[in-house]
């Protein structure tokens, strides 16, 4: 009798299973059509993809034009997309196969053509500041005097010649500010700053500033059978509580969020998705720049004990839990967490008040000493500031705050001119983008004179074997950690929340943002 | 008269000069660099002298200067440093906005404020005139940004509806864009409103009390007369006075109602040029907001001259 319970049970359970599983896959077939709704928080001030690094450009950049490639979710890896393959040939040689019959939006002047060889030439020229006004182009330091030359044998073949071994090339090629764009429209606009012709899976229709964005569908998308929507629309809204009220009344598909709203956006909405990611931008705390290598620091941060003091003397966790409510990870670095690059647990510092008061000590600052703190008045910025005073104050460090407008901050910032700053830098797409600028030889964020650290990056710029190059990432960080100059402190998550009716993949904010040629919604 | 209005206008041009000279200078005197706002942690940025010279922002002051004014007498207000849009564009569609924002919280202020003031005047003492003054208080005390906020966001929660955002213009759509003005222009004209209710009030218990107005109600004069034709007429005087000080306050209020209720109008444009430290656009909207107030007041002295012998300089 037990058995035949247990064996009726046993039915019951796998034949719910199998409604359970069959519902899924229905509700998981993509439906067609619709216009989804998705805000830009932050007005974009133009989109030509290679001028400007700013999410809300590439939220509307990246849904437009292709790439060579493109960025997996989790930038993990590279996929192909106006490219149908690559190989390496040699150390310096890269050839990569285009796809046949991808062709531009059928806007005059390009008129529909197709996508070839020459324009992936002629963009990677471009974006490396062959073309127009070299300063506009913010991120040419991924191909300029990094290349030889482009070829193009035929009409669907690029063979890129590097002038050193690259390994950040292939990164850089995937990355939302490469996108392939068109010869005549950038001749005939001028640039691409208010048009757009790409090859993406949207064409934009209006751009109204200060109001709203409106891009439809490509009907000859060069992936068969997408996008599954008819068109999106992206209202500028600036913002928070806003954006948060609209969604609550239905009035938006997708928002970014900030930690504070979800329990409300929980509460209102029911079923709503609330999906999680890291944050790829650091914040930090700097102890001053040394300009000239010739000239030492002022007391007290000629001693190396007293920068490592202020490292010891900071909790983490702590300071994540008072400034983020815990919405955030810890750093051990400057590095995103993409693997392989980052850090592991083990080479955290620990946080030691005893330790710091002793360095202080050995240092000649029993009794500690005062100090200015640099910041902008941003409430991500003044919270943290707030907690890291107080911990400071535990090892007798006295930090006078000073809170400076946003481009004041950066004047001040960028002139080196500061002793202590809590400050937020950005990870790039590759490790290069925030080893150079900031510790590099040449450095234009950060000022540091440690020719160790200095072979160090250019040594790790030039390693193509992945194994070997992610070992002297890992020794540069280490290196950074133990000079202490720089204290990482912790990168804020991100969030989004989607309607219960939208079917969609999710990309790190910062970069891709949301590629929405296979988003689709089950209501519209 | 004449003379009058001739020394009115002379001095009009000096103002407007030093005025145009001062938006050159404070927005330059400001801590802050439009280039290091630009590469803001972007790429290397190694090429801050370069964008300086692209921008021409390299080039002497005087240079600049010298630029700029020429542009103002050519109607050449520059483009923006960021999107290399002509700001005279920007200007053109954004202005519209801004001044029917402006334009329908200064009707509201007008009706709402007038009547209710006259209400309460006539009600002395009686609780209508206590309920209108209390809301009138709450009028002067409620900041117009909180007011917008709560709407927006008890709209959304209690009964699933926000303001209409996506703008329409009035020549696709007139009913639907003034559908869309109506809630934020109403929060705009709520401190207006309860200035010039108060002020009403006052003004008409004033009038109430004067000889002329009891000679005409001992006529037979009916009170809708005697209120329109007498009391409001004379009481309207530092009414219309006071909402000529208000412009100001409006300007500042529009960029607040602009931001929650995403209306792409001038006030927005600004907040966002200040912020990015884009001296054309902060040049071109300011040239035309001191043009506005200056012309206004010279308008509003015109007007007194011709209202009042008195203030005429001799």
């Amino acid at each position: 009798m037990k058995a035949f319970k247990s064996v009726g049970l046993l039915t019951i359970c796998l034949l719910l299973t199998l409604i359970l599983s069959l519902g899924v896959c229905m509700a998981a077939e993509p439906q067609y059509g619709g216009t989804f709704r998705w805000p830009i928080v932050q007005e974009p001030k133009f989109l030509d993809p290679p001028m400007y690094a700013m999410s809300s450009v590439q939220q509307i950049t990246c849904n437009l034009y292709s790439g060579l490639l493109r960025f997996n979710e989790d930038m993990s890896d590279v996929l192909p997309d106006l490219a149908e393959s690559w190989r390496q040939v040699d150390p310096l040689t890269y050839e990569f196969k285009i796809r046949k019959g991808a062709h531009f939006h059928n806007i005059p002047p390009v008129n529909g053509r197709e996508c070839t060889a020459a324009d992936v030439k002629y963009s990677i020229e471009r974006t490396g500041g062959m073309y127009g006004k070299k300063a506009e182009f913010k991120q040419r330091h991924y191909f300029e005097g990094k290349l030889t030359s482009i070829e193009t044998p035929d009409k669907y073949t690029v063979i890129f010649k590097t002038k050193d071994p690259y390994p950040a090339f292939i990164q850089y090629l995937a990355s939302p500010m490469t996108k392939i764009v068109p010869k005549e429209a950038v001749d005939k606009f001028g640039d691409l700053k208010r048009k757009a012709i790409g090859t993406g899976p949207f064409i934009l229709k209006e751009f109204v500033r200060g109001s709203h964005l409106t891009m439809v569908k490509n009907p000859n998308y060069f992936k068969k059978g997408l996008p599954y929507l008819d068109a999106i629309h992206m209202k500028v809204l600036p913002d928070p509580t806003t954006v948060m009220a609209q969604f609550i009344a239905g009035d938006q598909d997708v928002i970014s969020l900030y930690y504070w709203q979800i329990p409300t956006i929980k509460k209102e909405v029911p079923n709503v998705i609330i999906t999680k990611k890291a944050g790829v931008n650091s914040w930090m705390l700097r102890t001053p720049p040394q300009v000239d290598c010739d000239k030492p620091l002022a007391p007290p941060f000629n001693d190396i004990r007293v920068k490592q003091a202020i490292s010891h003397a900071i909790d983490k966790k702590k300071l994540l839990k008072l400034a983020l409510d815990n919405h955030g990870d810890i750093l051990i670095s400057h590095i995103a967490n993409f693997p392989p690059y980052h850090l592991g647990l083990e080479d955290q510092i620990e946080y030691n008040p005893e330790k710091s008061k002793k360095l202080l000590a050995q240092a000649g600052y029993p009794k500690g000493f005062s100090v200015e703190m640099l910041t902008w008045n941003a409430p991500y910025m003044l919270k943290p500031a707030q907690v890291l005073i107080e911990m400071l104050k535990e090892v007798g460090i006295k930090v006078n705050l000073k809170v400076l407008e946003m481009a004041q901050y950066f004047t001040r910032a960028y002139h080196f001119k500061y002793d202590m700053a809590l400050h937020v830098g950005s990870s790039g797409i590759d490790p290069e983008e925030a080893l150079v600028p900031y510790y590099g030889r040449d450095a234009t964020y950060y000022k540091m004179c440690d020719k160790e650290i200095w072979d160090l990056i250019d040594q790790q710029n030039k390693e193509v074997d992945k194994k070997k190059r992610t070992a002297l990432i890992h020794k540069i960080q280490r290196k950074l950690l133990e000079d202490a100059n720089v204290t990482f402190l912790y990168s804020m998550n991100r969030y989004v929340a989607q309607q219960p009716y939208v079917h969609m993949k999710h990309y790190y904010q910062e970069y891709q943002v949301l590629i929405a040629e296979d988003l689709w919604m089950e209501k519209h | 008269m004449r003379r009058y209005i001739i020394k009115r206008l002379i001095l009009v041009l000096p103002t407007l000069f030093i005025v145009f000279s001062l938006i050159f200078l404070i927005i330059r005197l400001i801590p802050g660099d439009v280039v290091e706002m630009m590469v803001f942690e972007q790429g290397f940025a190694d090429d801050t002298e370069e964008i300086r010279a692209m921008l021409g922002l390299d080039q002497p002051l005087y240079k600049q200067y010298y630029k700029y004014i020429k542009g103002i007498f050519s109607l050449d207000l520059g483009t923006s440093l960021w999107s290399g849009e002509p700001v005279i564009n920007e200007l053109s569609r954004r202005l519209p906005v801004s001044f029917q924002l402006a334009c329908m919280a200064i009707f509201w202020a007008f009706v709402t404020g007038i009547l209710f003031g006259v209400i309460s005047a006539l009600k002395q003492d009686k609780p209508l005139d206590y309920i209108v003054r209390t809301i009138g208080i709450g009028g002067l005390s409620i900041p117009d940004f909180w007011l917008a906020i709560l709407i927006v966001v008890f709209g959304a929660i209690l009964f699933k509806w926000v303001p209409p955002t996506n703008y329409i213009p009035f020549t696709r759509n007139p009913l639907g864009n003034i559908s869309q003005f109506i809630v934020p222009s109403l929060v705009l004209s709520l401190y207006m409103s309860a200035s010039i209710m108060r002020m009403t009030r006052t003004m008409m218990l004033e009038v109430m009390r004067e000889d002329y107005i009891r000679t005409a109600i001992a006529k037979g004069l009916s009170v809708r007369v005697m209120i329109i034709r007498h009391a409001l007429k004379n009481a309207l005087i530092p009414v219309v006075s006071i909402m000529g000080l208000q412009l100001a306050f409006l300007i500042g209020g529009t960029i607040i109602m602009e931001q929650i209720f995403v209306l792409p109008g001038m006030g927005k444009y600004l907040l966002n040029a200040i912020t990015w430290r884009d001296y054309p656009v902060i040049q071109g909207i300011n040239l035309f907001i001191s043009t506005l107030i200056i012309t206004i007041n010279l308008i509003v002295d015109l007007i007194y001259g011709l209202l009042d012998p008195r203030i005429r300089y001799q």
